[in-house]
């Protein structure tokens, strides 16, 4: 139809631009599908792998042969020779049991300022394990006026293993009894607990206690030693210190479990009041003559004779078998 | 004041008026007399029938009239010497302490021990106990023994603060409405110190009292009002001057005087005016009759107070009506209530309301909209029909732009260009609203990580010493941070830092920085950061946002080592010992991580960024981050056995603990950083010293060994080429005029911050002023030079 006007203009026969494109599409798509999932392959494993390496790396590498736990008894210099070898011997001979390490700084070793209860240095005495083992979990605090009496189970089983805390955990109990305001977290998780302690009558039982060591653990620690608490003359020294910041400060509440006194902690006397709760029984883990350094008309070491020659025979026993 | 005439006796005139008697008038010196009958005159100028208030007035001229020692003893050095001994030894002084006014003890250690042993004992009333006192007068190494007298039962005239009169005469008087009567309403010290007193013997040690503790309290009546009349007050002024021997009979109508424009003192009869003692009395109490103003600095008059806006405020102070006189109808209920509604700070809402609003507003304008794109296009076909496309352009060229966007409109794409088109329509005019989606998103820009906590209404509450200047910093400051926080999509959390008395056990007041904090994050749980702000504070710089001012790069733009910049002179590492270096040796019991100056070094670890002045860390402006360690410290900052021991000691309550926990608790230190004071907080010039100023060239052309000034860790001062990012007027209601620096840094940092139209239009201005000003000087120089020759050929 010559002379016809198209609204268009006729295709012309020279291949538009748009041509090549397409086609160089197509090849593209083609190449994306054939090498497309192998380079994704390559990229997954290779992200894997990266993910991998800084998990283990992100993670503290405990190093092999940390004992699971350090028991630390500070002594007074001024004891007697003999006394000061035989407590380490008995902390010695449990942590040997289990593979545990311990700790004998002396009372004196740490800056207490002055005028400051020799009693103290029990808190720097257990930042100071924590600086020496700093990958063990747990330390444990043990008095020098008391001795392990029964060596088979090991802590874990006994005490620090979750459920088995859980199942142990006083909760909702007055820290300072008998009708102190604050009391024991009603929902604590085993796994959460960093702080055991046990509770005597007149208040929280300091002779013995466990803390995980960790940050929070510094924080404790560091509070607790604080040199205002230490210079206000508390009655009982670091005893009423501790109990005041348990009741004062709820990041401090939030990590402690209460256990009853027998299974960490027990008198061989009674202190106040008599009831014969904590009171030690033949098997009990520890048998603590409480007040026996502090009470000048005891002596402790004639008092504790009786329960080491007893010890002495149990682990001769032992070694036997 | 016909009243006096009368009351002259008959032969007055004959007296003192006859010619006669004139020449005998000739000077009369004082000290001519007998030395009894000067000290006679002496006597009466310096002895006080009622005690003596030392205090704050409102206004700083009233102060002065208070503080002064009598005029005579300021004549000559004489009389000076023995009118000064006569007027502390013979006069009973009161003194009245009203909260954060430190002017009692400053008079009391300003006259001198001398001075002070003469005046025995003094009476002070105040609502702080023995403990405060004992505590505040040691530091001030002023000698002396307190005893506690006795307490003044609560409630004192309740006089609920001066705002709310203002509101409420301004409500009744509105500007045009009538004539706005004088104020002469008076307010008691009591209505500054609304809380019940507790009275002070204060002795100074060599000394016993004669004859015991001269105990009289003024009871102050809750002023005059003109409903009361003349009665009223005619009987509390005879019920005050016990000892005075003429009574003063005061006649007051409040409504003669209001009707008739009277702008002065009430009128007033006085009776009997023999004694210098009536004049005295009479001046004292005029001096009281003044308008005070809220302020503690006093005085309205200020050079930041001239918009418009303050200026109707001054008028509305002017404005009251006495009617609304304290004490009057005013039940503890209902100003309660009325302190309640006034105190109530409005909480900012989050960003979200206005958005939705906003995108209500856009979504009914669109069609609209839509229409007038579609106009665009066929605007664009246009061109379309006479610019066929040809098939020659290979390479992009700007030349080839409009070719390329007409292939784009095409007739076949056209719906693809409409979509384009409405999408670039639409980013356009969403464009603020996706920026400030984008900024905020916590995995884009990231700010709903970030609160600001601004303690405002500080002052209000209980203490109520809130005036125009205080308000109007409160809302310059707060508009500053709703605009930064607006921005960059931080959160805003703004706190009433009101004095409560919120604690059982009350001697924690004003330590509730912690507790915000904690509430802050309890509120805001997806918050990472969060920044306290003191009220004094102006952000100078808006377009720093804080993750590129410090946060993307912490390592770098904080320090952990105390010892880079140490005014505190901590000792790092801590070694375990008291501190003292010949002690012996002992166990250093401490991990590596404590001992370490920089903590484990790595950013993550950082959880609080506080900066230091001059003497050690300041919490104006500090930064702390959710975690497990700041729930501790929080908790730890407080503890009732430092604070028993300590709080006379702390006199900046949570920054002097934090120094302390800081220095004595090792766990802390891994976990802070230390950001120069600059960077976040700026200080003006007078606060911390002087500003140093920048060396030459800038810190950048420093070379080691050069004097610092204020650059580094050390800078303390705002540095106006540096475009510092923030300025703390510290202390600046300490002496300092807090609403003018306020007002001027406000200007600084708009002019500083103006977008290129605006500064090009100030250029224009100041050109042209410039221009017009050289031309005046001209024209006046070429006046001159025609005068003088004017005259020159005059003189030819």
């Amino acid at each position: 139809m010559p002379g016809m006007q198209f609204p268009y203009p006729r295709k012309s026969s020279t291949p538009s631009a748009y041509t090549s494109t397409r086609s160089s599409s197509y090849r593209q798509r083609r190449a994306l599908r054939t090498y497309g999932p192998p380079f994704l392959g390559i990229v997954a494993l290779l992200w894997l792998f990266l993910w991998l390496f800084s998990g283990s790396s992100n993670g503290v590498r405990i190093p092999p042969g940390t004992p699971e736990v350090v028991i630390v008894t500070t002594l007074d210099p001024k004891l007697s020779e003999k006394y000061k070898e035989a407590i380490k011997e008995n902390r010695r001979h449990y942590a040997s049991r289990h593979g545990y390490a311990t700790f004998f700084p002396n009372t004196t070793d740490y800056d207490l300022m002055e005028k400051t209860p020799q009693s103290w240095s029990t808190v720097p005495a257990l930042r100071h394990a924590m600086t020496i083992y700093p990958h063990t979990p747990w330390m444990w605090y043990l008095t020098s006026t008391a001795l392990i009496m029964n060596t088979r189970e090991s802590l874990h089983d006994k005490l620090t293993e979750p459920k088995k805390l859980e199942s142990l955990m006083i909760i909702d109990k007055p820290v300072v009894p008998p009708d102190s305001v604050i009391k024991t977290f009603s929902h604590l998780h085993g796994d959460r607990a960093e702080l055991i302690i046990t509770q005597d009558k007149e208040g929280l039982a300091g002779g013995s206690l466990m803390v995980k060591s960790g940050e929070w653990a510094k924080f404790f620690l560091d509070a607790w030693y604080d040199p205002l608490y230490r210079s206000y003359n508390f009655q009982k020294a670091e005893g009423h210190a501790l109990e005041h910041i348990v009741q004062w400060h709820g990041t401090i509440l939030a990590k402690l479990a209460l256990v009853p006194q027998r299974v960490l902690n027990s008198y061989t006397r009674d202190v106040g009041t008599s009831t014969t709760e904590g009171l030690y029984q033949e098997g009990d883990f520890v048998a603590n003559f409480h007040g026996c350094q502090r009470d000048p008309a005891r002596n402790c070491e004639e008092e504790m004779g009786p329960l080491m020659s007893r010890w002495r025979e149990l682990r001769d026993q032992e070694r036997k078998r | 004041m016909d009243a006096d005439f009368s009351l002259l006796s008959d032969d007055f005139e004959d007296l003192f008026c006859s010619p006669h008697q004139i020449h005998l008038r000739a000077p009369f010196r004082l000290l001519d007399l007998s030395p009894e009958l000067w000290l006679r005159i002496c006597e009466y100028a310096v002895i006080k029938p009622k005690p003596i208030r030392v205090g704050k007035e409102p206004n700083p001229k009233d102060q002065m009239a208070v503080v002064q020692q009598p005029a005579i003893a300021r004549t000559c050095r004489l009389l000076r010497i023995e009118a000064l001994p006569m007027y502390y030894a013979m006069n009973k002084f009161e003194m009245l302490h009203c909260f954060g006014v430190p002017c009692p003890r400053k008079w009391i250690s300003a006259i001198g021990s001398a001075h002070r042993q003469r005046m025995k004992s003094m009476l002070m009333m105040s609502s702080c106990d023995l403990g405060f006192w004992e505590g505040s007068y040691r530091r001030a190494s002023i000698d002396v023994s307190l005893e506690f007298v006795g307490s003044e039962p609560s409630p004192v005239p309740l006089f609920t603060g001066f705002n709310k009169f203002m509101t409420a005469a301004q409500s009744k008087f509105p500007l045009g409405g009538p004539p706005a009567p004088e104020v002469t309403h008076r307010l008691d010290e009591s209505a500054w110190c609304p809380s019940s007193f507790q009275e002070h013997l204060l002795k100074w040690p060599g000394f016993e009292p004669s004859n015991g503790p001269g105990r009289h309290r003024a009871k102050v009546a809750s002023s005059y009002s003109p409903a009361s009349g003349a009665e009223a007050t005619g009987s509390s002024s005879g019920h005050r001057r016990r000892t005075s021997r003429a009574s003063l009979n005061v006649h007051l109508d409040g409504h003669t005087r209001t009707q008739l424009g009277l702008t002065a003192s009430p009128t007033k009869q006085v009776q009997l005016g023999t004694t210098p003692f009536i004049e005295e009395d009479d001046r004292d109490h005029m001096s009281l009759d003044r308008s005070p103003s809220p302020q503690r600095d006093g005085g309205w008059a200020s050079p930041g107070l001239t918009t418009p806006f303050e200026d109707a405020k001054g008028a509305r102070i002017r404005g009251v009506s006495p009617n609304m006189n304290g004490g009057h109808g005013v039940t503890w209920a209902s100003a309660k209530a009325n302190s309640e509604r006034v105190n109530g700070y409005p909480r900012y809402q989050s960003q979200n309301q206005g958005f939705f609003s906003r995108v209500r507003k856009m979504s009914m304008s669109l069609p609209l909209f839509a229409h007038g794109g579609q106009e665009d296009r066929y605007a664009e076909k246009e061109k379309l029909g006479r610019g066929r496309p040809g098939r020659d352009g290979g390479r992009m060229a700007w030349s080839d732009f409009p070719r390329r966007i007409g292939l784009l409109l095409s007739r076949r794409r056209k719906y693809l260009a409409l979509i384009i088109l409405g999408v670039f329509v639409a980013l356009w005019w969403f464009s603020a609203s996706i920026t400030f989606w984008y900024r905020r998103t916590s995995w884009l820009g990231g700010g709903s990580k970030f609160v600001i906590i601004l303690g405002a209404n500080q002052g209000g509450g209980v203490m109520e010493w809130k005036g125009a200047r205080e308000w109007a910093i409160e809302r310059d400051s707060v508009k500053n941070k709703k605009r930064y926080a607006a921005k960059w999509g931080y959160e805003l959390d703004i706190v009433d830092m009101s004095t409560k008395k919120r604690y059982a056990h009350e001697w924690r007041e004003s330590w509730e920085k912690v507790d915000v904090i904690r509430n802050a994050m309890k509120k805001y749980p997806h918050a990472e950061w969060f920044w306290w702000l003191d009220l004094n504070t102006f952000i100078m710089e808006p377009t720093y946002s804080l993750q590129s001012h410090i946060f993307n790069d912490l390592g770098r733009t904080t320090y952990r080592d105390i010892n880079v910049y140490n005014p505190l002179k901590i000792q790092h590492p801590p070694n375990g010992t008291s501190g003292d270096p010949n002690a012996p040796h002992f166990a250093n019991y401490l991990d590596p991580e404590s001992l370490s100056p920089v903590g484990d070094g790595k950013p993550g670890s950082v959880n609080l960024i506080v900066p230091q002045d001059c003497g050690g860390f300041n919490l104006g402006s500090f930064f702390v981050r959710r975690s497990h360690w700041t729930d501790r410290i929080l908790d730890i900052w407080w503890d009732p056995v430092f604070y028993e021991q300590r709080h006379m000691e702390w006199e900046h309550k949570e920054q002097d603990a934090l120094e302390y926990i800081y220095t004595n608790q090792p766990w802390i230190r891994p976990h802070v950083a230390f950001v120069p004071q600059r960077k976040v907080n700026a200080f003006p010039n007078g606060a911390c010293g002087d500003d140093r100023g920048l060396p030459e060239g800038g810190c950048r052309a420093l070379k080691i060994g050069d004097d610092m000034k204020e650059c580094g860790t050390q800078g303390i001062h705002y540095q106006e080429k540096e475009r510092d990012f923030l300025v703390n007027m510290a202390g600046c209601e300490w002496g300092r005029d807090c609403w003018g620096e306020m007002y001027n840094f406000r200007q600084l940092s708009n002019k500083l911050n103006r977008n290129p139209w605006e500064k090009f239009k100030d250029w224009i201005s100041d050109s042209w002023n410039a221009r017009k000003l050289k031309e005046k000087a001209k024209r006046d120089q070429e006046a001159l030079e025609a005068q003088q020759k004017e005259k020159a050929e005059q003189q030819q």
